[in-house]
C-alpha cells in the first residue's frame, strides 16, 4: 500500500511535467489567429474598463490635438497605421503604452514634461512605430509563453492604473524586447522625419526621461526600460541622427497651439505630483509653467501648496504664504488660497489673520468638504474672542 | 498512506488558518484597548490588527498605530505631530488616491472627529479594487504623541458595508489609548 501511494504521486509529477512540455512543444512560434483574437478581446475589456473609471484625463480638445499629431504620423504608414487612437490618463509618472489594437494611453506626466509638438511626435511616433510592428502582440506571446521574472516584477512596479488595467497592458509594458525598443526608436525616428518633425527633439525626450530616473531613483518608466538601455538607445538614435542631412528643413510645428493645448494638463499633473509626493518635480514645472504664463493664479496657488507641504523652515512658509497671496491678488474669488492661507495662520495661532481668509473661503465654496473643519476653527477663534472680551471687561 | 495524507491535510490546515484567532472579548494592544463583540475573528500582523466576521473580502476593521516618521507606500508625505487633523486627512486622501491598487477613489465625507477625546477625523470613501468590486471604507484617524492612530471599516459598498457599519462605530465609541507606561 505505502509504494502504491509514492507511485501515485510520482504518476502524478510526472503527468504535470508531461503537459507542460507538451503545450510548450505544441505552440506555434509566431502568434496565431487565436492567440492575437484573445489578446485584442482583453485589450478591449481594458480599454473598455478604463474607459468606464475616473482613470481617464477628459479634456476633449486636448484629445482631439493629440490625435491630430497622431494622424500626421499615421499618414505617413496608412497601410498599417489604421486605427491607432490617443487616450490620456491621469497619472504624473513618464509613461506611454499601446494595446495591441492601436488605442495608445499617454501619461498626464509624460505630456506635461513635453517642450514642444515635435517632442510629442516623437513620443507617438515611438507608439505607432511598436503598433505597426505589432511589439504588443509579441511582446505579450513572448511574457505569456517565455515568462520573465524581471519584467513581471517591472510591470508590478508601474503605478499607471494598475488596478484598471491589469494583465494584457502589463504584458504590454514589459513584454517589447530591448531590439523591438530600438526597432521602435529607429522607425519612430524616420516617422518623425516623413510628417516633418524635427528627430533631433526625440533625444530632448529621452532627457526627460533620464532625469524622471534620477528623481525617482528607485521607480523607472517602463517607457524606457532600463538605464543601461535608456544609454544604448541614445546612442543608437544619435548614430541615426548622424547620418541625416540636418539641413533638411525640418521644423517645429504649431508652437502656439501646443502651448496653449496643453497649459491645463500642466497645471492638473502638478496637483498630481503634489498629491503623490514629488514635490520636487511639482516645483520645476510650476517654475517652468510661470516662465511662460506668469499671471495664472493656479500655479501660484500650487507653488504656495508646495512650499507649505514642504514646510521644513520659516523660508518656506513664508515662501508659501506670499505665494497664496499673490494668487488671491490675481483671482480674488478663488476659494482654495484662501483657505490654505487661512489654515496657515490658524496653525501658526494667528486667529486674527486666519479668519477673514477662512470666512472668505467658506463663502467663495459654499459647498466645499473642508468647511466643517472650518465652521469649526472659526466657532473656535469665536469663542476664544468671546473668552478675551470676558476677560477684558472683568478686568475693567 | 491515508496517515500521511490526513497529516499533510492538518499541516495544510494550520499554516492557512494560524494566524487568524477568534477574538476574545476584545484587543488589548500596548497602547490601545477595543471591545468586539463575539464572533469575530483576529489576525495580527504586528504592525496591524485586522478583524472579521465573515472573511476580509466581505467586511473588516484595521486597527493601525504607526510612529510618524513611517513614510507612507504611495504619497512621498509624512504626518507630523503638529498638524492639524484637516491637514493629517490629506495625507492620507493623498497616500490612498496614489495607490496604484485602487481606482474610482470617490470622498463622500471628510469631517472632524473626536476619538477616545482625541481631535481627529472622519473619511468616507469608495474605491474600486483590481477586481472590481467597490468597496466602501468609514476612515477615523487621529495624532497622538508621536504616532498616528486609524480605525477603519471596510465592506463592499452593496450590502455588507450598510449590514456592519453600525457595529464598528459602537467598537469605535469602545476604543481607548492605553495611558503610556
Amino acid at each position: 500500500m505505502k509504494s502504491v501511494g509514492w507511485l501515485w504521486i510520482f504518476w502524478l509529477i510526472l503527468t504535470c511535467l508531461g503537459t507542460a512540455a507538451a503545450a510548450d512543444e505544441q505552440f506555434p512560434r509566431d502568434p496565431s489567429k487565436h492567440d492575437i483574437q484573445a489578446l485584442m478581446e482583453a485589450a478591449r475589456a481594458d480599454e473598455m474598463r478604463l474607459e468606464q473609471s475616473d482613470a481617464l484625463y477628459r479634456d476633449s480638445k486636448l484629445e482631439a490635438y493629440v490625435n491630430q499629431v497622431a494622424m500626421r504620423l499615421v499618414a505617413t504608414v496608412p497601410e498599417k497605421g489604421g486605427g491607432f487612437r490617443v487616450k490620456v490618463i491621469k497619472d504624473p509618472h513618464l509613461n506611454a503604452f499601446t494595446y495591441p489594437d492601436g488605442f495608445c494611453y499617454v501619461n498626464t506626466g509624460i505630456l506635461a514634461r513635453l517642450e514642444n509638438e515635435a517632442q510629442l511626435a516623437a513620443l507617438l511616433a515611438h507608439e505607432i512605430a511598436h503598433y505597426v510592428n505589432h511589439h504588443a502582440v509579441n511582446g505579450i506571446r513572448r511574457l505569456q509563453h517565455q515568462p520573465d521574472p524581471a519584467a513581471r516584477d517591472l510591470a508590478d512596479k508601474d503605478t499607471a492604473s494598475s488596478a484598471l488595467v491589469p494583465q494584457s497592458v502589463k504584458c504590454t509594458w514589459s513584454g517589447y524586447r530591448h531590439e523591438a525598443e530600438l526597432e521602435a526608436d529607429r522607425e519612430g525616428l524616420k516617422l518623425m522625419m516623413r510628417a516633418g518633425y524635427n528627430p533631433y527633439e526625440a533625444l530632448r525626450l529621452f532627457e526627460h526621461l533620464a532625469e524622471e530616473m534620477a528623481w525617482e531613483k528607485y521607480y523607472e518608466p517602463l517607457f524606457f526600460g532600463s538605464h543601461p538601455r535608456l544609454q544604448t538607445r541614445i546612442e543608437k538614435c544619435s548614430e541615426f541622427l548622424g547620418s541625416i542631412d540636418p539641413t533638411r528643413g525640418l521644423r517645429l510645428y504649431g508652437e502656439n497651439r501646443f502651448g496653449f493645448m496643453l497649459r491645463d494638463v500642466i497645471l492638473d499633473n502638478i496637483a498630481l505630483d503634489i498629491q503623490a509626493g514629488r514635490f520636487d518635480q511639482a516645483r520645476q514645472a510650476s517654475e517652468r509653467f510661470l516662465a511662460t504664463y506668469s499671471d495664472d493664479a493656479r500655479v501660484y496657488y500650487l507653488l504656495g501648496e508646495i512650499y507649505r507641504q514642504l514646510g521644513r523652515d520659516r523660508d518656506e512658509s513664508n515662501r508659501a504664504e506670499s505665494f497664496y497671496k499673490r494668487a488671491i491678488d490675481l483671482d480674488a474669488g478663488y476659494p482654495e488660497p484662501h483657505r490654505a492661507l487661512g489654515l496657515m495662520y490658524y496653525k501658526a495661532g494667528q486667529s486674527q489673520q486666519a479668519q477673514p481668509y477662512l470666512e472668505a473661503s467658506v463663502l467663495l465654496e459654499p459647498n466645499a468638504q473642508e468647511n466643517t473643519y472650518i465652521r469649526n476653527y472659526l466657532k473656535r477663534i469665536h469663542s476664544r474672542d468671546l473668552r478675551q472680551e470676558q476677560f477684558a471687561y472683568k478686568k475693567k | 498512506m491515508k496517515n500521511r495524507l490526513i497529516l499533510l491535510a492538518i499541516i495544510v490546515m494550520i499554516a492557512g488558518c494560524a494566524s487568524w484567532k477568534a477574538v476574545d472579548g476584545g484587543i488589548h494592544s500596548e497602547t490601545y484597548c477595543v471591545e468586539v463583540p463575539s464572533g469575530w475573528m483576529k489576525f495580527d500582523a504586528g504592525a496591524y490588527v485586522m478583524i472579521s466576521r465573515d472573511g476580509p473580502y466581505l467586511q473588516y476593521v484595521l486597527f493601525q498605530e504607526r510612529p510618524l516618521e513611517r513614510p507612507f507606500l504611495n504619497a512621498r508625505k509624512r504626518l507630523t505631530a503638529d498638524m492639524l487633523p484637516q491637514e493629517a486627512a490629506q495625507i492620507i486622501i493623498d497616500d490612498l488616491s496614489s495607490d496604484s491598487m485602487v481606482a474610482n477613489f470617490t470622498v463622500i465625507e471628510n469631517a472632524p472627529a473626536v476619538i477616545d477625546d482625541h481631535d481627529g477625523f472622519r473619511l468616507l470613501f469608495r474605491y474600486s479594487d483590481p477586481k472590481g468590486l467597490t468597496l466602501k471604507t468609514a476612515y477615523y484617524g487621529f495624532i497622538q504623541g508621536q504616532n498616528y492612530y486609524s480605525l477603519r471599516f471596510t465592506a463592499p459598498q452593496r450590502y455588507y458595508f450598510d449590514n456592519d457599519i453600525d457595529v464598528f462605530e459602537s467598537m469605535l465609541s469602545k476604543f481607548h489609548l492605553v495611558a503610556a507606561r
